[in-house]
């Protein structure tokens, strides 16, 4: 019995430290390759160094600064769409880094349409402007945090009727910061679930999910729209002010998929 | 052509034709005759001079929503976007009609002849609430059947223009053709310097999760806070009931003691112990009475059970049972004889008859 249970453990043992050795393995290898795609990137080889980056994805690997400089070579190589593409995808990792908030400016001030209002109250979007340096990650945490507090407090003061000064307050405040809060979590997961970016040159919106149906709004390269619902080959998207129409589903790019 | 089984789907197909596809086409070469647009470019130019190009979009009083009108781009030309430049009106073949008027500006970095459009609008063509006052009510009925609006594209032909050098700029030399890679290294050239450089470290190579927040683990983390609040409510409430309604909390408290001396008297019965098998059954009954009656359980003697059990109760039939269960433990602790096994089942039967009769009455 206990030599069962010896043999057992060492093999669970074993089996633990292959799967730990192969991780650090690909690690290893996928830093190999991000170090060669750096190198291309500054001989100018920038086709070549989105090939290496791609690599290491396909190895389902990812980080923030891995999509960062796959951006920057795909904006060198003049390609806005997939370059906007994947600094949307860095932002999912490092949201507040000043390097991508830059380049992410630079990209846009690219982009053929630039004057696009976003349909969205403005008190939401000074909210999501204070939660934007924060990943999603983090600010699931924070709001969990304070509804726990809010929770707690609830509890200790309301039920059980300790520290009762002041009490209800502080509960009115901790309550509207968390539903305040939610708000920006809220527009952060919708981003992840429906965002996209047009990665085809300009294409345009159609009215249809048919051909030759009439446009309904021109879309441009790098441009960000949510997705709606796919229906044959053909997204139904909106734009950020509002607008909505069929797109052909290969002129996007979502920017989480279910493998990056 | 006879009419047969074998012609009706052709008659059918044909007669979808006549009833469907036609009058669709026919509103589609309505619409042109409501709405349409003409584009004004001149047909020469100069390199790097502004070309100024109109765009006239004619309706004859329809309600139109939604109205743009652009170009594709090309590295003929630079160009803005249009901007609008008002309205006006006009009538064609007998018709009013109102124009909007869009116009931008052209350049051309270089010669040669280029081509221009098509240029594209778009509008929606809306059916107005107040439609009986519409002179163009009957277009609406057959152009929007039941429809509230309907997308309407229209687009221009393409247009040429010769552009010449520009005056007094001497002819750049041609360009030799670039391989694709050279072309890609020369676009990265052209880029502003303001981008920033790549990293140079790979950050935290992990797998991809970017749907975390699905986890059943958060879910139940989210609902952990709701069923601590849930579970210290009902706390309270009990807490709040023990403390208020004290012959609730006597009774309750008596009844689980009595569930304990119970325990350990059938514990000793088991183990024939006959003299602590009494005693325990008399401290049963006196703890459970004295919790009920607030007394101390040493306080509880025969007269007293005869003076406040039986003015409680009201019960002589019960009065009589506690009495006897003190009787028996009497006897059999200062008996000589020792009592079987057989009485032992019997007053313990007997008491729990009696703790159950007494844990009945909930008000004392």
């Amino acid at each position: 019995m206990n030599l069962r249970l010896i043999f057992f453990i060492t093999a669970m043992l074993l089996t633990a430290a292959a799967a730990v050795t192969a991780d650090d393995a690909s690690i290893s290898d996928a830093e190999r390759l991000f170090s060669e795609g750096n190198s291309l990137y500054e001989a100018g080889e920038y086709g070549k160094a989105v090939e290496k980056y791609s690599l290491i994805l396909k190895e389902g690997l990812a980080s923030g600064e891995l999509f960062y400089n796959l951006g920057n070579a795909y904006l060198k190589t003049g390609d806005l769409g997939r370059a906007a593409l994947n600094y949307e995808r860095a932002g999912i990792y490092m949201p507040g880094d000043s390097d991508l908030l830059s380049n992410r400016r630079f990209a846009a001030g690219l982009m053929k349409q630039q004057d696009m209002v976003e349909k969205r109250h403005m008190a939401l979007r000074w909210l999501d402007m204070a939660m934007s340096s924060l990943t999603l990650k983090s600010s699931i945490l924070l709001v969990s945090a304070l509804y726990y507090l809010l929770i707690s407090m609830i509890i200790v003061t309301k039920v059980f009727g300790v520290f009762r000064k002041r009490s209800t307050a502080l509960i009115v405040i901790v309550f509207f910061a968390v539903m305040v809060l939610t708000f920006p979590v809220i527009h952060k997961i919708r981003d992840l679930e429906s965002g996209a970016v047009v990665v085809a040159g300009v294409t345009d919106a159609v009215l249809e999910p048919v051909k030759d149906a009439p446009v309904n709004f021109p879309l441009f390269s790098g441009m960000k729209v949510f997705v709606l619902r796919e229906k044959w080959g053909w997204t139904r998207i909106m734009r950020p002010d509002g607008k909505i129409g069929w797109v052909n589903s290969d002129a996007i790019r979502r920017i989480t998929p279910v493998s990056i | 052509m006879d009419i047969t089984r074998g012609n009706v789907p052709i008659i059918i197909i044909l007669a979808a034709f006549v009833f469907f596809a036609m009058p669709a086409a026919c509103a589609e070469e309505d619409i042109r005759e409501h709405i349409f647009i003409e584009v004004e470019v001149p047909s020469e130019a100069r390199v790097s001079e502004e070309v100024p190009v109109q765009v006239r979009f004619y309706t004859d009083w329809l309600d139109v929503e939604d109205l743009k009108v652009w170009d594709g781009p090309s590295d003929a030309y630079i160009a803005g976007d249009f901007v609008t430049g008002g309205t006006e009106m006009a009538v064609r073949g007998g018709t009013k009609y109102a124009v909007l008027l869009f116009s931008k500006k052209l350049v051309f970095p270089s010669a040669g002849d280029h081509d221009y459009g098509p240029v594209k609008a778009s509008c929606v063509v809306t059916k107005p609430k107040a439609q009986l006052l519409n002179d163009n009510r009957e277009f609406y009925d057959e152009y929007l059947g039941r429809r509230k609006s309907r997308g309407l594209a229209i687009e221009s032909e393409t247009y040429s223009i010769h552009v010449l050098q520009a005056l007094q700029t001497e002819m750049p030399p041609e360009e030799e053709a670039v391989e694709p890679e050279e072309a890609v290294k020369e676009e990265g050239k052209k880029l502003p310097l303001e981008m920033i450089g790549i990293k140079i470290s790979p950050g935290k190579l992990e797998a991809p999760d970017p749907f975390f927040y699905r986890s059943r683990i958060l879910l139940y983390a989210e609902l952990l806070p709701l069923i601590a609040l849930l579970a210290s409510v009902l706390v309270e409430r009990r807490l709040r009931k023990l403390r208020g309604d004290t012959p609730y909390t006597r009774w309750l408290r008596a009844s689980r003691a009595a569930e304990k001396d119970v325990k350990k008297a059938r514990a000793l019965m088991k183990r024939k112990d006959n003299k602590r098998f009494y005693e325990q059954v008399f401290r049963a009954m006196q703890r459970y009475l004295g919790v009920r009656f607030s007394v101390l359980p040493e306080g509880i003697t025969e007269e007293l059970v005869e003076a406040r059990v039986a003015a409680a109760l009201g019960n002589d039939d019960l009065t009589g049972a506690i009495k006897g269960i003190f009787h028996q433990c009497y006897l059999a602790r200062y008996s000589p004889f020792k009592e079987g096994g057989e009485e032992m089942v019997n007053t313990l039967d007997e008491l729990d008859s009696v703790l159950e009769r007494l844990n009945s009455i909930k008000e004392i």
